[in-house]
C-alpha cells in the first residue's frame, strides 16, 4: 500500500474527510474551488483560491485531513496548502493586512454591529455654549448642517465630562431631523474594539465592515480606546478610509488631543488631523451657572441665584460632576421639604468640594512636577539612561504615580519609555525601602506629594 | 432663469454629465443636476461627492439667469423624449419649479433649490498637464482594468500618474499583475506629479472621452484632479464648442514600489499573433471560468496548445502557431488576466517572456516599448 498510491486515489478521498468535516456553506466554496497539486509519496500538495482559504485552511483543515488520509491508506500523509494564483511580491505598507470580505454579508450581521442608540436629551438645544466650547460647538453646527463637506473628520478633545458626548450625539440628532435618510451610526470606541475582537472571534469581518462602511455620518466617542490595539487601529484606519474617500462624514472625541493619543499608526494620526480639531476645555463661572439654570429648567425645579452661583463656585470642572452637585441639592430640599438656601447647598456639598474639584491627575502631571523639581528633561526621566541622578527622580515618579493615581504597573511602564512593567514594580519596592531610611528621599518624596494633593484639590 | 437651446445640445450637454449622479445617495439633492444659467452660457454640474462633473455650452442671451437643481434622470427622460430637432424653452422660478416647453408640450418639474447643491472644490494647480485625447485614452486604456477592486487595500483600487514635465506614466496593479503605460505629454510644469487616482473616475473619463480628439488638460492639485476637454458639437448653425470638466478626489497614500516586480530579461520567448491569441484564450476561458479560470499553455514546437478543464463544464483545447525562443514552455495562467491585456493592446504581435511556471511572466506588444505588462501565473495542476 506504500508505494502505488497516486493522488487520483488520493484525492477523492481528500474531498470526502473535508466535507465531512467543514460544513459551513462558506467554505464549501472553497472545496469546491480545491486543485490538487501534486503528491510525492509524503507530501499532498493542494493549491486553494485564495490566501485567506489558504490560511484557513492550513490551520484548520490540514492536520484533520493529514491524519484522516493517513489512517485511511495507512502510510504517512502531511498536506500542503498554497494559492493556486500566484501573487507579484508588492510589498504591502499596511498594519495588519485583514483576509479578504466573504461573498456576502448576513443581514444578522447589520444588527450585530448596529449604531448605538443616541441619548434623546443629547440635542443642541440642551447644550450650553461657553466660552470654553463655542467653536466645538459651532463646528458641531455646521457639521450637522452639511454632514461630509464643512469638517471633515471633525475631532474634539476635551476631559471628561465637559460635553463631547452631548455635542457628537446633537450632530446626529440634528443631521436626522434635517435628512431622515441618513444613516447614523454612533458607535464608542470600546464597543469598536469588542466588535473587531468579535469578529476575528467568529470569523464575520465581511458583516462587520458592511455595517461600518454604510453609514453616512459615522460618530466614533472616546477613540482612545482603540489606540495602541493593532487589529483594532487596522480596522478602524479602513474603515475610515473607506468613509472620508466616499465624502460621508466623521466625527471622533477623545479625552486627549490626537498628537498625545497613543496611537501605533502614524499615518492614522495624520487622518485625525486633516479636519477640524478642537477642544472643549472646562467652563467658565459664567457657563457654569447658565448650565445650572438649564438643569434647573429642565427638572422642572426653582432655585435661588444665590445658590447656583455658590455651587458653580464650589464645582469648578466638570459638568457631570456639576449637574450632580444640584440634582443632590435638589433632592435634599425636595425630600426635607427645606427651603433651597445657601445654607442647604454648603451642607450638601460640604463633603463633596473636595472630589468634585478635583482635577484628574495623570502620570505626565506627576513626571512634569518631578523633572521640575529635579532640573532634568523629561526625555531623561523617561529615557534609558541609569545614571544615579536620574534614576532616583525616576523612581520617585514611578512611586508617585503607583501610590497617589493608583496607576497599573504597565500603564507606568508605558509611560515612561516603554519599559518592562517588572522594571516599574522594582523600582516603587525600591523606593518603599529607601524612603524608610533615607531621611532626605522621604522629605521629597513628601513634598512632591503634598503638591501634588493641592492640584487634587 | 429663463432661456432658449437646441433639444440636441442640451440633451447631448446633459448626458455626458449624468454618469457622476448618484443614484443610491441618501442625500437626495446629489440625484439631481445643477442648471446654472449665465449671461453667454449654461452650465450643467452633478457630483456623486467623489467624482464632479460640469459641462458649459454657449447660450444665446438668455432672457433672464438663475440656477436650480431637478432629478436627473427624470429632465433625462423627459429630454430624451421630446422630438429631435425641436427648441426648448426652459425656465425656472424662485419655487424651484423648471418648466420646459417644446413645441405642444410643456412640463414642469419640481427641483431643490442650487444653493443646496454641493459646491465642486476648486482645483487650484499651477501643474497641468496636456494630454491629447487619443493618448490619454491609451493611457488609461491600457492600465486601469488591473487595478484592484479589493476596498481592504484602497490604494491598489486607483492607479498612479506620474509626470516629469516630458513622459507621463500610468500604472496600475491588483498584485496578480501589474500594468505600466508611459506617453511623452508636454505641459505646464511645475513640479514633478505623483498621484493616485481612483480607477472609477478614470472609467468616466474614458466615458467623457469617447472618441475625441482634442487636448485634455489635466490640472493635478493637491487632493483633487481635474480632466477639461473642449468638444465641438455640430449644430446646422455651425459648430459650438461644449466645455466638459471631470473632478475626482485623490487617493491619499503612497503607491507602492512597483518597479522591482517586473521581471529581467527572460529566457524564453512566446511570440504570437495577438488577435490568434485573444480569441483562442477567450474561448477556452469558457470552460475555465467556473473553476478558477486557470489555463494552461504548453508549447509544442511551433505551436502553442490552451488547454482549460473544469470538473462541472468539461475541456477546452485551443491550438496556435507561435513563434518560441528559447525552452519549451509549461505554465498556467488566469484567462481573465490575459484576456484583459490582449483585449486593448492594438498591435499584431505580442511577445509573453517568461523564466519558469511559477516565475511572472511579462508581457509586450511588438513594435509598444513603452508598454509593460507583469502576469503572475496559477499553480500548475
Amino acid at each position: 500500500m506504500t508505494t502505488t498510491l497516486s493522488l487520483q486515489e488520493l484525492w477523492p478521498k481528500t474531498l470526502d474527510i473535508l466535507h465531512g468535516t467543514l460544513r459551513k456553506p462558506a467554505i464549501a466554496k472553497w472545496i469546491q474551488e480545491l486543485q490538487p497539486l501534486g503528491y510525492d509519496g509524503q507530501v499532498l500538495s493542494i493549491g486553494a483560491p485564495g490566501q485567506f482559504a489558504k490560511d484557513w485552511l492550513e490551520s484548520k483543515a490540514a492536520p484533520l485531513l493529514a491524519k484522516g488520509l493517513s489512517t485511511e491508506f495507512d502510510t504517512a500523509v502531511t498536506v500542503h496548502f498554497s494559492v493556486i494564483q500566484l501573487s507579484l511580491p508588492i510589498p504591502d505598507d499596511r498594519a495588519a493586512g485583514p483576509p479578504p470580505r466573504p461573498a456576502s454579508a448576513s443581514r444578522r450581521g447589520e444588527d450585530l454591529f448596529a449604531s448605538l442608540p443616541l441619548n434623546p436629551r443629547y440635542t443642541f438645544d440642551n447644550f450650553i455654549v461657553g466660552k470654553n466650547s463655542q467653536i466645538a460647538h459651532a463646528a458641531s453646527e455646521a457639521v450637522s448642517k452639511t454632514p461630509g463637506r464643512s469638517y471633515n473628520p471633525l475631532f474634539i478633545y476635551g476631559g471628561v465630562g465637559l460635553g463631547k458626548t452631548h455635542l457628537m450625539q446633537a450632530i446626529g440628532h440634528e443631521a436626522l431631523k434635517r435628512h431622515a435618510n441618513l444613516r447614523v451610526n454612533y458607535v464608542s470606541g470600546d464597543t469598536f474594539t469588542y466588535h473587531v475582537v468579535s469578529s476575528i472571534r467568529e470569523d464575520r469581518f465581511g458583516a462587520f465592515r458592511e455595517a461600518y462602511r454604510d453609514v453616512d455620518i459615522w460618530l466614533v466617542d472616546d477613540i482612545q480606546f482603540i489606540a495602541s490595539r493593532e487589529r483594532t487601529e487596522s480596522e478602524f484606519f479602513q474603515a475610515f478610509n473607506t468613509l472620508y474617500e466616499t465624502g460621508k462624514q466623521i466625527v471622533i472625541t477623545s479625552d486627549r488631543a490626537p498628537k498625545d493619543l497613543q496611537i501605533l499608526d502614524p499615518r492614522l494620526r495624520s487622518r485625525f488631523e486633516w479636519g477640524l480639531m478642537t477642544d472643549i476645555k472646562a467652563p467658565d463661572l459664567e457657563t457654569r451657572i447658565a448650565i445650572l439654570q438649564k438643569k434647573v429648567q429642565q427638572e422642572g425645579a426653582r432655585a435661588p441665584e444665590e445658590v447656583l452661583r455658590y455651587i458653580a463656585t464650589t464645582v469648578n470642572a466638570n459638568i457631570r460632576v456639576l449637574e450632580g452637585a444640584l440634582v443632590k441639592v435638589l433632592a435634599a430640599s425636595s425630600l426635607t421639604g427645606e427651603e433651597i438656601t445657601v445654607a442647604l447647598a454648603m451642607e450638601q456639598l460640604r463633603d463633596h468640594s473636595t472630589i468634585s474639584g478635583a482635577k484628574a491627575i495623570t502620570i505626565a502631571d506627576v513626571q512634569q512636577m518631578v523633572i521640575q523639581h529635579f532640573g532634568i528633561s523629561l526625555g531623561e526621566l523617561t529615557g534609558s539612561s541609569r545614571t544615579q541622578n536620574l534614576v532616583l527622580p525616576r523612581q520617585i515618579a514611578m512611586f508617585l504615580c503607583r501610590q497617589l493615581l493608583d496607576a497599573s504597573f504597565p500603564e507606568i511602564a508605558r509611560k515612561f519609555g516603554g519599559r518592562d512593567h517588572s522594571t516599574v514594580m522594582y523600582a516603587c519596592n525600591k523606593l518603599e525601602q529607601t524612603v524608610k531610611i533615607d531621611r532626605q528621599v522621604r522629605a521629597i518624596v513628601g513634598e512632591l506629594t503634598s503638591r501634588l494633593q493641592q492640584t487634587l484639590n | 432663469m429663463n432661456f432658449t437651446c437646441q433639444k440636441r445640445v442640451f440633451q447631448e450637454a446633459l448626458q455626458s454629465i449624468s454618469r457622476a449622479v448618484a443614484t443610491r445617495s441618501t442625500l437626495p439633492i446629489l440625484g439631481n443636476v445643477l442648471l446654472d444659467v449665465r449671461e453667454d452660457r449654461l452650465k450643467l454640474v452633478t457630483t456623486d461627492l467623489e467624482i464632479g462633473m460640469t459641462c458649459e455650452a454657449p447660450l444665446e442671451g438668455p432672457e433672464s439667469v438663475g440656477a436650480v437643481t431637478v432629478p436627473e434622470r427624470i429632465i433625462q427622460d423627459v429630454v430624451s423624449n421630446l422630438s429631435a430637432d425641436a427648441d426648448l424653452t426652459i425656465s425656472a422660478d424662485e419655487r424651484n419649479l423648471l418648466t420646459i416647453s417644446a413645441g405642444k408640450s410643456k412640463y414642469t418639474i419640481h427641483g431643490l433649490p442650487a444653493d443646496e447643491f454641493p459646491a465642486l472644490p476648486e482645483v487650484s494647480s499651477e501643474t497641468v498637464i496636456t494630454i491629447p485625447a487619443p493618448l490619454l485614452r491609451d493611457l488609461v486604456r491600457k492600465t486601469q482594468f488591473a487595478a484592484s477592486t479589493d476596498e481592504g487595500r484602497v490604494i491598489l483600487t486607483g492607479c498612479l500618474l506620474t509626470w516629469d514635465g516630458q513622459t507621463a506614466t500610468m500604472v496600475a496593479t491588483d498584485t496578480h499583475r501589474l500594468a505600466i503605460k508611459h506617453v511623452a505629454v508636454g505641459g505646464q510644469f511645475n513640479a514633478p506629479v505623483s498621484v493616485i487616482i481612483p480607477s472609477r473616475a478614470l472609467q468616466e473619463l474614458l466615458r467623457l472621452l469617447g472618441g475625441s480628439e482634442e487636448n485634455v488638460e489635466v490640472a493635478v492639485g493637491e487632493s483633487q484632479v481635474r480632466f477639461a476637454v473642449n468638444e465641438k458639437f455640430h449644430i446646422p448653425t455651425g459648430d459650438i464648442l461644449i466645455q466638459q470638466q471631470l473632478i475626482s478626489r485623490l487617493i491619499e497614500g503612497q503607491f507602492p514600489a512597483y518597479e522591482r516586480v517586473i521581471p529581467p530579461a527572460s529566457q524564453k520567448q512566446v511570440i504570437a499573433n495577438r488577435q490568434e491569441l485573444y480569441d483562442a484564450v477567450r474561448r477556452a476561458s469558457i470552460v475555465a471560468r467556473t473553476e478558477s479560470n486557470k489555463l494552461i499553455m504548453k508549447s509544442e514546437d511551433s505551436t502553442l496548445v490552451i488547454t482549460a478543464k473544469t470538473g462541472e463544464v468539461g475541456e477546452a483545447r485551443e491550438e496556435l502557431t507561435i513563434n518560441l525562443e528559447g525552452e519549451p514552455v509549461e505554465i498556467a495562467f488566469n484567462a481573465e488576466y490575459l484576456q484583459d491585456v490582449l483585449s486593448v493592446l492594438d498591435t499584431e504581435t505580442v511577445e509573453l517572456g517568461l523564466t519558469g511556471p511559477l516565475n511572472p511572466g511579462l508581457l509586450r506588444a511588438d513594435g509598444e516599448p513603452d508598454y509593460t505588462y507583469v502576469v503572475m501565473p496559477m499553480q500548475m495542476l
